[in-house]
């Protein structure tokens, strides 16, 4: 080292400026690596996976390491490694799922994995055929409590993860054949999936878990009827043979259609539950069901075969379908001979609410309201037929006033029982039998014996001598009746009907338009009016009798003794007139024509009595309509002239105050005016002429007196005598028309029951309903073998590409 | 045994004319002249360190990833030849491991020891100093063999989605490492070697 320090520094290190004391910049290098390095490694701390276990059946096409986790295609994490549950039932797989959705691994994380699956719906996964399987993950927003572990989903779901849409449930005592991913559909257009398909051991039904999308779930509400609509429907009925075969989807996996067939329907919330039925028609049956709380199940028990009851089969109460029979079971029960006895029990339920009777809240009211028929009306059950041609059975719930006594066993499980009675005798199968038998007692052979005794006879007959001269009589018969109806008069005969009718039909319209009702009506009306107008005015009566009173003094108060010497004159003038010789005939010539009105009047009571009995028969025709527009203008003609007699009351104030005028009039000069009025009058009853006026009156009346003769020995009301007996008997004649019309109707009915008969053809025995149930059969069968093979094909996807 | 230093003479890092001590710059290339190279010592640990610290995410991260139908796959170094050995490539499996495991820390250890030694005067024969440092200098080349292959790859196996090689990260850190250990083995005057030994000077009965 002494050396060292000998050596003479080159001048060029100590111009060389150095920072922080001889530590060279070289070292930022490595600490920047250091810091980076630092960070990196803080920041993959930071971001480390975090480890789950999902527990798998099996590990197809799972490969540790390899295998991604993705949710919606976005790769989230990855497996790590693959193990064996301790009871080497499943395979865990623990994978790493990316730091950052840490958050949303909570219980309700589904986690299934994704291999190519060929099903009837489609093929899905073709991808992973060549990436490989991968599991994919579903997940929702919601944070709930966090979870490590997981079992994943056997199958993916039918729902696409973050679908929306409702989810509903569907309870079925039956399937039919719906699967997973079957189409839920609405007038044909698919609006949802089937989901799951699982079976509730407590109900004993199968529960179908449906998905509909979003926005076709707003048209599901509480009125909502699901029914099953599998590919092929058959229906057989009066209009004949149908067979609709929907998508082939539908076919393969069955299908379920919906309709809101209510309106007025609540909205529902996620997994409702609504029912499944079996067939559309049953679905709309339903409406009647939702107020399911008054329901109840009854059971009875029936002697006999119950051969052609079966679930489903109608309980009826006087001809309503009140419920269906649900369930024949079989009881053991020991009789009072201490013999076991097998009875056969059927239970059934009972809707009140189908009768109408909507206010029974409850189950409970129901059994009351039925314990209490029973012992009031003698409910009871029994079987009837449903009819000749179909020859099934119902139950009918029928009140029997005759019945022995009985009560609703409530108490008895599992349903109360309701006391049955026997099926009378007289239903419709026993009385076709007796129908049978009589005909099979029918002496057939005798009738038959008598029958070709008969034809011998005929024969013999026929082959007289005097037969066969028949046909020539008659041809002489025909043509003296030929000649007869040649006959002028015969054939006129028609022509003078067809006038006759015509006039009768000119009167009766000639009688419709005088409207003699009508005036008569109309006459009565304004009668009444007036004496309601008259009984008003009378009111006002006093007032003007005080008028008068007054009125009368004022007159008291007059110089009258002028206006009475006037009045002599006038007075001795008139007697002179009165003493003519002439005034004496006309009491004679009054009384005279007096007589011919009073003759006249009685011809017209005639008349009236008649025209009364016309009215009768024109009421029973079709007239009634005219003579009741007719009356209708009676009553407007009544109700105008009432309005008009509306102002008498009016007239009478107006008379009152002229009597009040009146009264304020200078009267003296009034009676002065009066005394000159009755001079000239004295003057023109002295005059000459005025002796002539009574002949002219006399010869006047004389004149009337002739003219009513006339009018009635002219005959003019007893032609309309005629004229109304003719339209009676016309009347008479639709009458006897109308007789006729319950024979057409008998025809019409006759028609209708071959009808029937014909239709019967189609009945459950009949070869056309045995060759479609052949056909269905094998229909079903090949929908089996489909069904299997497509069940095949998605248990093992790869097979088709393996082949094994 | 003497040196230029001791003689009053220095030679140009560059172009290695020897000058008088008293001389700063080369009459030849006009560079810089130093008796020593300044803060050898100093900048060789500083490079090596970062060397050293690049090493470790070269090893741990895939050098090299296979994209095979959208499959990304990466291999560290490690997995490489632990894949090579088990398909039986047994040379390609060593020579990988020499090239990208043995011979990137052993020189990294090796141009430690030989600071270490220069810094602290071991007790080291200068002849042993001379062939670490030697070594060193060989086996530097041979470095980059991985780089090479991973880059060669990811140019030549290109066809879109079915298959293609792209460089991991780990290909990048090795890079550097090995850029880094060898700045680190510039940055050594080798001159150093032969400054003041303690057992050399003392041996030497010429001082």
């Amino acid at each position: 080292m002494t050396q060292s320090t000998e050596i003479p520094e080159p001048e060029m290190h100590k111009r060389k400026t150095r920072l922080f004391g001889g530590i060279s910049l070289v070292w930022t290098v490595p600490i920047a690596a250091m810091i980076g390095a630092l960070g990196l490694a803080w920041n993959a701390y930071n971001e480390r996976d975090v480890e789950v276990e999902i527990q798998f059946a099996g590990a197809d096409g799972i490969e540790p390491g390899k295998t991604q986790i993705k949710f919606r295609n976005l790769v989230v994490g990855t497996v790590a490694d693959m193990r064996f549950s301790d009871d080497l039932q499943n395979v865990i797989v623990e994978a790493d799922i990316h730091r950052n959705m840490e958050r949303y691994l909570d219980a309700d994380t589904r986690f299934w994995l994704v291999t190519a699956k060929v099903t009837a719906s489609g093929v899905t996964g073709l991808n992973t055929l060549l990436s490989g399987a991968y599991i994919n993950v579903d997940w929702d927003a919601t944070q709930g409590e966090q979870a490590r572990s997981f079992v994943a989903l056997k199958e993916a779901p039918v729902i696409q993860p973050g679908a929306k849409g409702t989810e509903v449930i569907l309870s079925s005592p039956k399937t039919g054949s719906v699967s997973v991913g079957a189409p839920v559909l609405h007038k044909g257009v698919t609006m949802g999936t089937v989901e799951a398909v699982n079976y509730d051991e407590p109900s004993d039904s199968v529960r179908i878990t449906a998905f509909i999308n979003a926005p076709h779930d707003r048209l599901i509400n509480t009125g909502t009827r699901f029914w099953n609509a599998s590919g092929i429907n058959v229906e057989l009925n009066d209009k004949g043979l149908q067979l609709n075969v929907g998508s082939l989807s539908s076919v393969l996996q069955g299908g379920i259609e919906f309709d809101t067939t209510q309106s007025g329907g609540e909205p529902i919330t996620q997994k409702a539950e609504f029912d499944l039925y079996a067939t559309k028609a049953l679905a709309e049956d339903s409406r009647l069901d939702d107020n399911l709380r008054s329901t109840v199940t009854l059971s009875s028990s029936f002697e006999g075969s119950l051969k052609g009851l079966s679930e489903g089969s109608e309980v009826l109460f006087r001809g309503l379908k009140v419920g269906l029979v649900t369930n024949l079971s079989a009881l053991t029960e020991i009789n009072e001979e201490g013999a076991p006895e097998i009875r056969i029990l059927a239970s059934y339920t009972v809707q009140p609410n189908r009768l109408g009777l909507d206010d029974i809240e409850d189950s409970d009211e129901t059994l009351s309201l039925i314990a209490a028929m029973v012992d009031a009306s003698g409910l009871r059950a029994r079987l009837m037929p449903n009819s000749f041609l179909s020859g099934g059975l119902h139950v009918e719930l029928y009140e029997d006033p005759e019945a022995t006594v009985a009560t609703l066993d409530i108490d008895a499980t599992p349903h109360p029982i309701l006391p049955s009675i026997p099926t009378p005798p007289d239903t419709l199968s026993v009385a076709a039998e007796g129908v049978l038998d009589r005909v099979a007692n029918l002496p057939i052979e005798e009738l038959m014996d008598r029958i070709i005794n008969l034809v011998g006879d005929v024969n013999g007959i026929l082959a007289d001598e005097n037969t066969k001269a028949i046909p020539a009589d008659v041809r002489k018969l025909l043509e003296n009746v030929n000649s007869v109806a040649a006959s002028e008069g015969i054939q006129s005969l028609p022509d003078e009907l067809s006038s006759t009718i015509a006039s009768v039909r000119d009167i009766l319209q000639r009688f419709d338009e005088a409207q003699g009702v009508d005036n008569m009506v109309g006459a009565l009306k304004d009668l009444r009016g007036a004496v309601a107008n008259i009984a008003t005015a009378s009111e006002t009566l006093p007032e003007l009798l005080a008028d008068i009173d007054r009125f009368v003094g004022k007159a008291n108060g007059l110089p009258l003794n002028d206006l009475v010497t006037s009045a002599n004159d006038v007075l001795k003038s008139a007697d002179h007139f009165i003493s003519n010789e002439d005034m004496d005939k006309i009491p004679g010539a009054l009384s005279g024509a007096l007589d011919q009105a009073k003759l006249t009047l009685e011809d017209l009571r005639g008349t009236v009595t008649r025209a009364g009995s016309i009215l009768t028969d024109i009421d029973e025709s079709n007239t009634v309509a005219n003579v009741v527009a007719a009356l209708e203008d009676v009553k407007v003609a009544a109700a105008n002239i009432s309005t008009a007699s509306n102002g008498l009351p009016k007239l009478i104030d107006d008379i009152d105050n002229l009597v009040n005028t009146a009264n304020e009039l200078p009267l003296n000069s009034l009676v002065t005016s009066a005394d000159q009025v009755l001079q000239s009058a004295d003057d023109l009853l002295n005059n000459e002429d005025m002796d002539k006026v009574p002949g002219a009156l006399a010869g006047a009346l004389d004149a009337a007196q002739a003219t009513l003769n006339e009018l009635r020995e002219g005959g003019a009301a007893e032609n309309l005598n005629r004229t109304l007996q003719s339209a009676s008997t016309a009347a008479d004649n639709i009458s006897t028309a109308v007789k006729d019309l319950p024979k057409l109707a008998d025809q019409l009915e006759q028609l209708a029951d071959t009808a029937e008969a014909t239709i019967g053809a189609y009945g459950p025995k009949s070869p056309v309903n045995r060759e479609v149930q052949a056909a269905i059969a094998d229909l079903r069968k090949t929908v089996n073998s489909l069904n299997s093979l497509v069940q095949a094909i998605r248990r093992k996807p790869n097979s088709l590409l393996v082949g094994r | 045994m003497t040196r230029a230093i001791d003689m009053g003479w220095v030679g140009c890092h560059t172009c290695g004319t020897v000058h008088e001590s008293d001389q700063t710059r080369c009459r030849t290339c006009s560079a810089q002249l130093h008796s020593r190279l300044p803060n050898s010592l100093q900048q060789t640990w500083a490079w090596l360190i970062t060397g050293a610290l690049f090493l470790i995410p070269a090893n741990m991260l895939p050098l090299l990833s296979n994209l095979v139908l959208g499959q990304n796959e990466g291999h560290t170094i490690a997995e490489g030849i632990a894949i090579f050995f088990q398909t039986g490539d047994y040379f390609v499996a060593i020579i990988i491991l020499i090239a990208s495991l043995l011979i990137p820390f052993s020189k990294i250890f090796v141009i430690a020891i030989l600071l270490l030694s220069i810094q602290f005067r071991w007790q080291l024969g200068n002849k042993t100093r001379l062939l670490l440092y030697e070594f060193v200098e060989f086996i530097g080349r041979w470095s980059m063999i991985d780089v090479f292959v991973v880059a060669l790859l990811a140019g030549l196996v290109k066809l879109g989605a079915v298959i293609s090689i792209l460089p991991g990260a780990g290909a990048i850190c090795f890079a550097l490492s090995v850029i880094f250990t060898m700045i680190a083995a510039l940055r050594i005057d080798s001159k150093m070697i032969w400054d003041a030994p303690p057992r050399t000077l003392s041996n030497d009965p010429e001082h």
